[in-house]
């Protein structure tokens, strides 16, 4: 487990960073088992053969392995004792790789800023670290393996026609409900589509194919009227205003918060240090929890409604801004602050002085598209209950009218780009 | 005639070996055996020890990554010491509190290599921002104040002093490196420290401005009794201003003594075998 000389790291971590390799390594050879048991050889080698073994014509070795495993995938479970069996074998093999101390584990205990010196020392480092980059890939590989399994990639469906109709049907229904371009844009659509299925239906009577032919599609599109236009526009505003509130009153709070949680400001007493990390501990706290799920909480406290949306996008806009502040402070340049404690100001001063005017450019970006960020959620909030439109769009989903969906993704689409537009324009002003 | 391994010999003006105790000068500045150590294991400072006499103009002379920075910051504890003893004013620096320190640092002046200022604040917030150390003591360090109408005279005549009180308004990010070092003098200025480290003031300046800007801090020293310790690479200029010198190599004090005495020989122990001298005027 000991990690050669020739690697640079500060020599008094040493020890410590050979301990932290090995217990690494033992964990990543527990995975790779693990992985290797529950993905590859439960989730793809053991149906694979089980399909030989009931296949129209089932083979006999096939049939022989899946009765000794007694395996039959629609019954048979992975047991947590067999995870835990098989997690022990690949720690096992981990402790041997581990006292070699040139697995992945050690590779990643080892790293550091320091550089090598010598160019002889980094080929050695190279050869050293050869088993680490094999291991490092296998893992690469397995994950990727394990996710694709997890999320049950079926590329296949994409292209089932019966899936491709049902889709067909809805786009055109949504494209309908488009302002005012809404009937001439799902008409030439239809046209587009209905092109495409007598081009199937043609190369499968060519081809002989067994099957029905494949309907054409067929919409009446009516458009939202006049007045359906004035209640979702007022509801469009509504989430505007919401999302600014939530910002506005957010600014302030994380302007103030961001300062304690700024790594550069705060080493310097154990008071600071402290509120340096409760300040950290309150942003990923409230910032893990999903706005949505903050809305759930406020309407049942204080009622359905825009309020306790407002409510749930500031709390989250007040971490998300605070983080994005805060390391706006940690990449100040540090010489005016050094500058100004040497005169003797005192911390607040110098974080007034020496401080604000470096970041006052990147908050206001950081500010404005908070705003854009919150105009975009506060529609998702009103599925919950936080008011807006968000609230219309669950109902009129809920109900399958597809064409209003349509227009209210469109008025959705246009505040968002109006949006986007200004905040980039302003950007370019600031800077 | 001298040992060059020696670390610590010890020469008056007349380059006779003397010891330590033996100076009676007034004192502004004391240092015994300040080491630093930063968190990655370096060992910036080994033991650096030498006194300043008040009213000297102390030149600190020593390659890069010889400590001369580590040394001048510890001494205001911008940068903490993990060893040894540094007196100001008869006052031991390691002991302070947090409040004095911000106290005692309103008498030790600071100019830097890259100047320092704030960038996008116009000169005089700049100049006027000497005088923090005097709000420290008010709430919010005085960050709600508005800057007293005596201060803001002061800082214009600071500004005439230094030869720009045309620039008043301009933008600190908007004037050239020379200008900006004589806003950093003036801010200093407004701070009427006794003592004043600059921290190779011209390393970053062409010949010319150089020489105007240490004769700012030259006029600093001998007209306003300011006591200058100043890091510096060009022997030329140490030679012109520098009262007494020290210089370092590797953390550790390899010379003490006056200009004049640094001899060729001496110059290739601190600067190493290699080392040629190059003039600057």
């Amino acid at each position: 487990m000991r990690i050669p000389s020739f690697v640079p790291m500060i020599e008094s971590e040493r020890r410590t960073r050979e301990w932290s390799g090995f217990i690494i390594e033992i964990l990543v050879w527990g995975y790779i088992a693990l992985v290797a048991a529950r993905i590859v050889w439960w989730n793809m080698i053991l149906p694979f053969v089980e399909g030989f073994a009931i296949d129209d014509s089932p083979r006999a070795w096939a049939a022989s392995i899946v009765s000794a495993l007694n395996y039959d995938s629609r019954y048979s479970e992975f047991s947590w004792t067999a995870a835990g069996l098989v997690f022990a074998a690949g720690a096992a093999a981990g402790i041997g790789f581990g006292l070699t101390g040139r697995g992945f584990g050690p590779w990643v205990a080892s790293l550091s800023k320091l550089q090598v010196n010598n160019p002889e020392d980094s080929i050695r480092i190279r050869n050293h670290w050869s088993l680490a980059r094999k291991e490092g890939w296998l893992v690469l590989a397995l994950t990727i393996l394990t996710g694709w399994v997890l999320t049950r990639v079926e590329l296949g469906k994409m292209v089932e026609l019966v899936g491709l109709q049902s889709f067909g049907r809805l786009v055109l229904q949504l494209a309908c409900g488009l302002p005012v371009i809404g009937m001439p844009l799902s008409a030439g659509l239809e046209f587009v589509l209905n092109g495409l299925v007598s081009l199937t239906n043609a190369t499968n009577a060519l081809i002989g194919s067994a099957g029905e032919a494949l309907p054409l599609f067929n919409l009446e599109c009516v458009p939202s009227d006049a007045s359906y236009y004035g209640n979702a526009v007022s509801k469009l505003l509504e989430s505007v205003y919401l999302a600014f509130m939530a910002t506005f009153f957010a600014v302030p709070v994380a302007f103030v918060l961001a300062f304690f949680g700024a790594r550069n400001l705060t080493r310097h007493s154990f008071a600071t240090r402290l509120a340096y990390t409760v300040v950290r501990l309150y942003i990923n706290v409230t910032r893990s929890i999903e706005p949505i799920i903050w809305a759930i909480l406020f309407s049942v406290w204080i009622g359905i409604g825009p309020f306790a949306g407002a409510l749930a996008l500031m709390v989250h806009s007040i971490s998300s801004l605070v983080k994005q502040y805060s390391e706006a402070i940690e990449g100040v340049d540090e010489g005016p602050i050094e500058a100004l404690e040497a005169t003797g100001a005192s911390h607040i001063a110098v974080a007034w002085f020496a401080v604000v005017p470096q970041v006052v450019m990147p908050y206001l970006a950081f500010t404005i598209y908070r705003w854009d960020i919150n105009v975009r959620m506060a529609t998702i909030i009103g599925l919950v209950g936080g008011g807006g439109i968000g609230g219309l769009l669950i109902q009129e989903q809920g109900l399958a009218h597809w064409t209003q969906v349509g227009t209210l993704a469109a008025l959705i689409f246009f505040v968002v780009w109006t949006m986007d537009f200004l905040s980039a324009k302003v950007r370019e002003a600031i800077q | 005639m001298f040992n060059l391994y020696s670390r610590t010999v010890w020469l008056n003006s007349d380059g006779n070996a003397h010891s330590h105790s033996s100076t009676n000068e007034d004192v502004i500045l004391r240092l015994s055996g300040v080491e630093k150590v930063y968190p990655n294991g370096t060992r910036a400072l080994k033991g650096v020890s030498f006194d300043v006499p008040r009213g000297s103009f102390l030149a600190v002379i020593g390659l890069s990554g010889s400590g001369k920075s580590t040394m001048l910051r510890c001494i205001n504890r911008i940068h903490e010491p993990t060893g040894g003893e540094i007196v100001f004013n008869g006052q031991s620096m390691r002991q302070l509190s947090a409040r004095d320190l911000c106290r005692v640092r309103q008498n030790i002046g600071m100019v830097f290599q890259h100047f320092n200022l704030i960038k996008r604040r116009d000169v005089l917030t700049n100049v006027l921002s000497g005088r923090l150390g005097q709000m420290s003591e008010m709430p919010f360090g005085g960050i709600f104040r508005k800057w007293p109408k005596e201060w803001i005279d002061e800082a214009q005549e600071a500004l005439k002093l230094v030869g720009i009180p045309d620039k008043a308004f301009v933008r600190a990010d908007g004037l050239s490196g020379g200008q900006q070092q004589r806003v950093a003098i003036a801010r200093t200025l407004m701070q009427k420290p006794q003592l004043l480290l600059a921290d190779e003031p011209v390393a970053s300046l062409d010949p010319a401005t150089s020489n105007s800007v240490m004769q700012y801090l030259k006029l600093l020293n001998e007209k306003h009794g300011v006591t200058v310790i100043c890091n510096l690479h060009f022997l030329s200029l140490v030679r012109e201003y520098a009262t007494h010198v020290v210089a370092l190599r590797g953390g550790e004090k390899v010379f003490e003594g006056k200009p004049q005495d640094i001899t060729e020989q001496w110059f290739k122990d601190i600067y190493g075998e290699q080392a040629k001298e190059v003039e600057i005027h």
